[in-house]
């Protein structure tokens, strides 16, 4: 319990960052498992891990100079 | 016969080198930052269970190994602890969050959750899942080498031998880096795990989700620089604005 738990704390400790990463996992999954497009699916994965982060730190910034 | 004796074995050391290499790069990390004793028990148990499988299955268990779902779950759980450790560092080098400010909600629910992952025992057990999930999974490959190389050449003996030749050599590796690693300052060595989680976390993501990496393994150090590119223009962006709106504020102030 306590491991789902963290794991749930994992995910909402910034809802942008995980949504964007779950949203190109599920997207990879579906272009390369089912579209069968492998070479794309791996772009995909690679282009999620980026844009969660720049997602991510661009409103922590917005939210600290806006707060300025 | 000799030559395709040696021809196994430095095979077999080479392939199985790859693999431990990648281990022990996490272990390290995840030693200097969540402790020794979690860092090694996690790696050991994964040893202890790797060994119960080759001894109960043996050469059979090449066909069992191919399991993209052990890939998909434990480079999940790699990629989601990786990229939140490393979007916290480069909020910390950018100014947008301090480098030790405990009253920050942040911290508090890290903390918390720090403390519900740690036993009587000292272990942590997130650290601990991910060193047993990282050299399960490098093991497993291991084996799948040695088995391999072993079969096609008929000699599984000089096999094996260069497999612990390898896992020597790389033992007496990690001892050596380990005190050097605990120099680094804190946010530094999140920031360095934070990208080799993510990087190899969104590998084996991929492998379980059968996409086709480019150049296979190395496609981790093409993920890792990227991260490592985009974590500095994301720093330096940050670091700019928040000096920008300083000025500003200043100005209107005077």
């Amino acid at each position: 319990m306590k491991v789902l738990k963290t794991l749930w704390g994992l995910l909402v400790d910034d809802g942008r960052l995980a949504w964007t990463l779950v949203i190109g996992l599920v997207i990879s999954a579906v272009v390369s498992m089912v579209l069968r497009l492998e070479f794309i699916g791996a772009l995909i994965i690679w282009i999620s891990l980026v844009a969660a982060l720049i997602i991510s730190v661009e409103h922590q910034l917005k939210l600290k100079v806006d707060r300025k | 016969m000799l030559a395709l004796d040696l021809y196994s074995a430095f095979a077999s050391f080479l392939g199985t080198s790859v693999e431990f290499v990648e281990a022990l790069t996490i272990i390290l990390a995840v030693g200097v930052t969540r402790g020794w004793k979690t860092a090694l028990t996690g790696a050991f148990t994964a040893i202890v269970i790797l060994a119960v499988l080759v001894a109960g299955i043996g050469a059979p268990l090449v066909q069992v190994i191919k399991t993209p779902w052990v890939a998909l779950i434990v480079g999940l759980f790699m990629l989601l602890f990786g990229i939140r450790w490393l979007r916290k560092a480069i909020l910390r080098y950018s100014g947008l969050k301090a480098l030790h400010d405990e009253s920050e909600s942040y911290e508090e629910e890290l903390e918390r959750q720090k403390q519900a992952g740690r036993t009587s025992s000292g272990i942590d057990k997130f650290g601990f899942a991910t060193t047993l999930g990282v050299t399960f999974l490098e093991g497993l490959e291991a084996i799948f080498i040695v088995i391999t190389i072993g079969l096609s050449t008929s000699n599984m003996t000089f096999s094996i031998a260069g497999a612990v030749v390898a896992t020597i050599i790389l033992l007496i590796v990690g001892v050596l880096l380990r005190s050097p690693l605990t120099k680094v300052p804190e946010n530094t060595m999140k920031f360095i795990v934070g990208v080799m989680l993510t990087s190899f976390g969104g590998f084996w993501v991929g492998e379980g989700l059968h996409v086709n990496w480019p150049q296979k393994d190395l496609s981790i150090l093409y993920i890792a620089a990227s991260l490592l590119v985009l974590s500095w223009i994301l720093v330096s962006r940050s670091k700019a604005r928040l000096a920008t709106r300083q000025h500003q504020s200043t100005s209107m102030g005077a």
